[in-house]
């Protein structure tokens, strides 16, 4: 039988190394402990709530894992969770493709760039509210300006906002219309920092625009296209991005078709008072979430991309 | 291999897991922060701080009051007058209002609040949302703080018995509404139609029928812009049918009256396609995109504003009865304020509710009159006489009742109800099945307030 090696004892270490690992606690500190009390508190005090009906009026009774329970019979958080799956399905592509092609025309050689750049990006430094408020103007039935521009395409019977069909597909365009412009600005930062000379040589040897894109853009973009994969994603499923949108254009209906888990959860917690069942399903999509974003590294390499 | 020691004998219970200890030092770390950061625990004698806020600094020595209202807009400003008035003849309170978008997001920052321990002395709350804190019992009980200068009689008895529950009352009716059909008169007249609210639901359809494919001045109408984001019209046909959403607790969603309200609006949208569901049927029917719509009493000012075409109002139509709920907002003072603050919202309410500030308020807002000092007056007779569609939100009041048990005391309720109607409306889904599957996904709901409904209100 092989001998085991024998253990060495790790070297002590040095008193400089000590006091850099002191300098890190202390520059650390007021971080993590923020980090603590403003999230840890109430994710520990969460989760616990999971485990109990509560009412937020001072009544709780322990009922253990059956607000999980419930959610399994609950048709309408399945509901939820059906539309959430379809809205990050159409999100994170939809995003990430009129993202990047903006990126990419910005960053040719473009009468007014800068301009148009800005343009863009504005809608993002506007309150989502005051966004969704203006969209739901355009989009009124009949005399809506959105029915106006389309009536001689032939979409003229369509209401965008009311029907169960459509409700869905346009806070996804608003939404998308919203962000496409803040993942432009991080495309763009990645193309910034392509070397020109890989194109100079590209070109020199004849390579046309789409064989750069795919030989030399896309790989040395794959970074940040992993960022903007995670951000979108993690973004979309917890419902940061939409919950404003579909509070103001739609109340999450028609028909509940519009209505993405955090809008549920939303409900359940402040409109119906069930806090431990709110934050059961809470707790739910936060480890979906963990789920989904640990399958994201492990399938790009954490971003890398590399071959298996 | 390693020696191992002898394993100790069972003693009948497995010894803790590390796994155990640590989910039951989860919970009992988190108990202590449940009780810190959630709920009222033990709330006998329990006084809540009042949310911050500014006080201008010539009121800096009077006794601060903080309304939360969920009045916008030019309804903010006439309560502001109002209050301003109040300032001027007194010395000892100042009241603060602070304003929210709705009845609901005054709900929700009221339930937060209370985790947080602080409430507002007073609440606007709406007709289906006050019974929730009533229940959670947050509310503060009014009866006894009327007395010969300011009793109970001075409210119209309707409203005031809606806010009453087992004796006592809760909520001082304020800014209260009922539905009115409106009507564009030009649209009736060019289709032949009679200048008047139809009297029956059947009427009504016969009409959307002869309607169907009518269009003035280049513009194709519908008979009805359907409201899909409020169940409260949908409460009044319900009731016109003959039908109910409940009888105390017991839920009636699914008997044949019930249903054939729903499928009337089914047929009426689908089958006639005289109707459909708006996203904003008050700004259609301004425009002339709908010729007509079941709206608030309260919308009659900003409509008469808005429309270029001359407008009737009249009673919602019947079918087997009348159905016409009440609705709008309310004051509640909070049962956690302290005695002082209490004193002192009461005598805001009591301004508020009495002589010219109720008239005011009733003129400026547009609600129907809830105080007899405001029914008697001058200037309300002047404005029914001058307005016969004002004179008709009045003339209802009559038939009007408060909601079903259902939707005041369980909010998953007009969720639901929400979601029931805007499946039918917009995706044409049958009406049974839609209250079908309505009062099943309610009973865990109703299941939960049971026990609490029963102690508290025990009709």
């Amino acid at each position: 039988m092989a001998q085991a090696a024998p253990r060495t004892r790790a070297p002590r270490s040095a008193p400089g190394a000590r006091g850099d690992r002191l300098a890190a606690v202390v520059m650390l500190a007021p971080n993590i402990l923020g980090f603590s009390l403003f999230l840890g508190v109430p994710i520990l005090a969460s989760l616990v709530l999971s485990l109990f009906d509560a009412d937020g009026f001072g009544s709780y009774d322990f009922v253990g894992l059956s607000n999980y329970g419930r959610m399994l019979s609950d048709p309408l958080f399945g509901q939820s969770l059906l539309v959430t799956c379809l809205y990050v399905l159409g999100m994170v592509p939809g995003v990430f493709v009129a993202s990047l092609a903006l990126a990419l025309l910005m960053n040719s050689r473009l009468p007014m760039r800068g301009l148009l750049r800005a343009a863009f990006f504005l809608p993002h430094v506007v309150s989502l509210v005051v966004i969704g408020l203006v969209w739901r103007f355009l989009l009124v039935d009949k005399v809506g300006i959105v029915h106006q521009v389309l009536a001689p395409l032939g979409l003229s019977g369509i209401s965008w906002l009311g029907d169960t069909r459509f409700a869905l597909l346009t806070v996804l365009v608003v939404s998308i219309w919203f962000y496409m412009g803040y993942y432009m600005i991080i495309f763009l930062a990645g193309l910034g920092d392509i070397p020109t000379e890989y194109y100079d040589a590209a070109t020199m040897d004849g390579a046309s625009a789409i064989a750069r894109f795919r030989h030399i853009t896309w790989p040395q973009l794959r970074p940040t296209s992993f960022f903007v994969l995670v951000v979108s994603t993690v973004a979309a499923v917890s419902g940061a991005q939409a919950f404003d949108l579909i509070y103001v254009m739609t109340q999450g209906g028609p028909a509940n078709a519009t209505s993405l888990g955090m809008f549920y959860i939303y409900q359940q917690a402040f409109q119906f008072n069930n806090y431990g069942y709110a934050s059961a399903m809470s707790a739910t999509v936060v480890a979906f979430l963990v789920v989904v974003t640990g399958a994201l590294f492990a399938l790009t390499r954490a971003g890398r991309f590399d071959d298996a | 291999m390693h020696p191992t020691r002898p394993r100790p004998r069972s003693t009948g219970a497995p010894a803790p897991s590390r796994r155990h200890l640590l989910g039951a030092g989860l919970v009992a770390a988190g108990v202590p922060l449940l009780g810190g950061c959630f709920g009222l625990g033990d709330t006998t004698g329990l006084v809540l701080e009042q949310p911050g806020g500014d006080v201008p600094e010539q009121f800096k020595d009077r006794q601060r009051v903080v309304i939360w209202s969920s009045y916008t807009e030019h309804n903010a400003e006439v309560i502001q007058a109002n209050l301003d008035a109040f300032h001027e003849e007194q010395d000892d309170i100042f009241c603060e209002v602070q304003i929210f978008d709705s009845y609901e997001g005054v709900e929700s920052k009221l339930a937060a609040s209370l985790q947080a321990r602080q409430v507002p002395d007073i609440a606007v709350l709406s007709d289906v949302i006050w019974n929730r804190f009533y229940l959670a019992e947050t509310l503060e009980p009014l009866t006894g703080y009327f007395d010969d200068s300011f009793g109970t009689d001075s409210f119209h008895d309707r409203f005031l018995a809606e806010g009453t529950v087992k004796d006592d009352i809760w909520w001082i009716p304020f800014g209260r509404s009922t539905p009115l059909f409106y009507y564009n008169r030009e649209v009736f007249a060019a289709a032949g139609l009679p200048d008047r609210a139809p009297e029956t639901y059947t009427e009504y359809a016969e009409w959307g029928r002869e309607l169907a494919g009518f269009t003035f001045e280049g513009n194709e109408v519908a008979m009805r812009g359907y409201i899909g984001g409020d169940d409260w019209y949908f409460q009044g046909s319900i009731w016109a049918f003959g039908g109910a959403y409940s009888d105390g607790l017991t839920m009636t969603l699914t008997t044949d009256e019930s249903i054939a309200a729903l499928e009337y609006d089914r047929a009426f949208i689908h089958d006639d396609n005289s109707g459909y569901l708006a996203a904003d049927a008050k700004g259609d029917f301004v425009s002339g995109a709908c010729a007509s719509v079941l709206e608030s009493t309260g919308s009659l000012s900003g409509i008469k504003e808005a429309a270029t075409f001359d407008f009737g109002c009249g009673f919602l139509p019947r079918e087997e009865g009348a159905g016409v709920p009440t609705g709008g907002g309310g004051l509640s003072i909070m049962k956690y304020a302290s005695e002082q603050r209490k004193q002192a919202a009461w005598e805001v309410i009591k301004y508020l509710s009495s002589g010219e500030a109720s008239v005011n308020w009733t003129l400026g807002s547009g609600y129907v009159p809830t105080t007899k000092a405001a029914m008697e007056s001058p200037e309300i007779a002047a404005r029914a006489a001058g307005d016969p569609n004002y004179q008709v939100a009045i003339d209802q009041l009559e038939i009007a009742q408060g909601p079903d048990v259902a939707r005041r005391y369980v909010p998953e309720t007009l969720v639901e109800a929400k979601d029931a109607i805007q499946s039918v409306y917009s995706a044409g889904e049958n009406a049974e099945d839609v209250l079908i599957r309505m009062e099943k996904e309610l009973e865990p709901a109703i299941d939960r307030v049971r026990e609490k409904y029963e102690q508290r209100v025990g009709e």
